[in-house]
């Protein structure tokens, strides 16, 4: 019985060899015709810091950040826009829309009550949003001095269980 | 019948090969939304960005022409038990990631909709799967 099942089974493992191999062999030879070849292994974490500091800006990621949460002088701002903010938040975070950064910053950020010697931990929506660094950027210029970014946004959060409000 | 379910199979190989030219053109993009689904560790995202569209291609190609087909079609089964118990992760986890199931563009957001488009590929796939398999066992 175990013979018969052999011989069933291995024409099968072989069609999946093969097409794995086919695969991986493809992915591996057009990669290399590709003028800049994309590197099998990226530090997406170390990615994200670099692109920060280039905005003068320090990264913190969710794990850390929920540490931070309710610590005197830490604001968490939430760069999204008011309506993805309204229906779930980081827990006593401040919403200040991306676009703020357009108009009178300064006039928003005070109307938030921020401070230039608050802690401020900036996050927008996941990893493939950049409002964080931008916004981050503009407070930063606009003379606020410690403001850091949660590259991973209210994904990141929800992932490591953060607490959160307004939940939907 | 016989055509109908020969038809069925290289209809999925296309879906297939279409799935799969959007992440060829940018391995990039399409690395950025494996990470935001949060489920591989950052060292893995790469290999499996420029490695999983090439496989869907085979895929796609063996479906279409018929060669190795009980792989092939066991191959997109497998897949897409894989995208869609992924999609449901992050569903369950709150995170508003897009598929990245057809394109690495910004208009393929995670909501019912992917999840009754990638569930009726599903059915197709486990069709043909039977199907295939069948005729195989049938064989002389």
């Amino acid at each position: 019985m175990a013979g018969v099942v052999t011989r069933r089974l291995a024409p099968l493992w072989l069609e999946l060899a093969v097409i794995v191999i086919l695969g991986v062999g493809l992915s591996v030879a057009m990669n290399m015709a590709r003028q800049e070849p994309v590197p099998w292994i990226v530090d997406f974490a170390a990615l994200d810091k670099r692109d920060a500091l280039r905005r003068g800006l320090e990264t913190i990621d969710p794990h850390a950040a929920v540490t931070m949460l309710g610590k005197p002088g830490v604001v968490f701002v939430d760069a999204r826009t008011a309506e993805e903010f309204s229906m779930h938040r980081v827990a006593g975070a401040k919403n200040l829309p991306q676009e703020a950064m357009y108009g009178d910053l300064d006039a928003a950020a005070g109307n938030l009550g921020l401070r230039a010697e608050d802690r401020i931990v900036v996050y927008c929506g996941n990893l493939l949003c950049d409002k964080s660094k931008e916004l981050g950027e503009a407070l930063r210029t606009a003379g606020f001095t410690f403001v850091t970014v949660m590259p991973e946004g209210f994904d990141g959060w929800l992932a490591v269980g953060g607490p959160t409000e307004g939940g939907a | 019948m016989r055509v109908f379910f020969v038809l069925l199979r290289m209809a999925l190989g296309l879906v297939f090969l279409f799935a799969a030219w959007d992440k060829i053109v940018d391995p990039m993009a399409f690395a950025k939304i494996i990470r935001n689904y949060q489920i591989l560790p950052d060292m893995a995202v790469s290999a499996v960005a420029l490695t999983l569209p090439w496989i869907e291609v085979v895929v796609g190609m063996c479906l279409l022409t018929g060669f190795v087909a009980r792989g092939a079609s066991l191959s997109a089964s497998l897949m897409m038990a894989v995208f869609l118990a992924a999609m449901a992760w992050a569903w369950h986890k709150g995170i508003a990631t897009q598929c990245g199931c057809f394109t690495t563009k910004a208009d393929d957001a995670i909501s019912q909709a992917t999840f009754i488009r990638d569930g009726s590929i599903m059915a197709v796939c486990l069709l043909v799967t039977l199907d295939v398999f069948l005729r195989a066992r049938r064989a002389p």
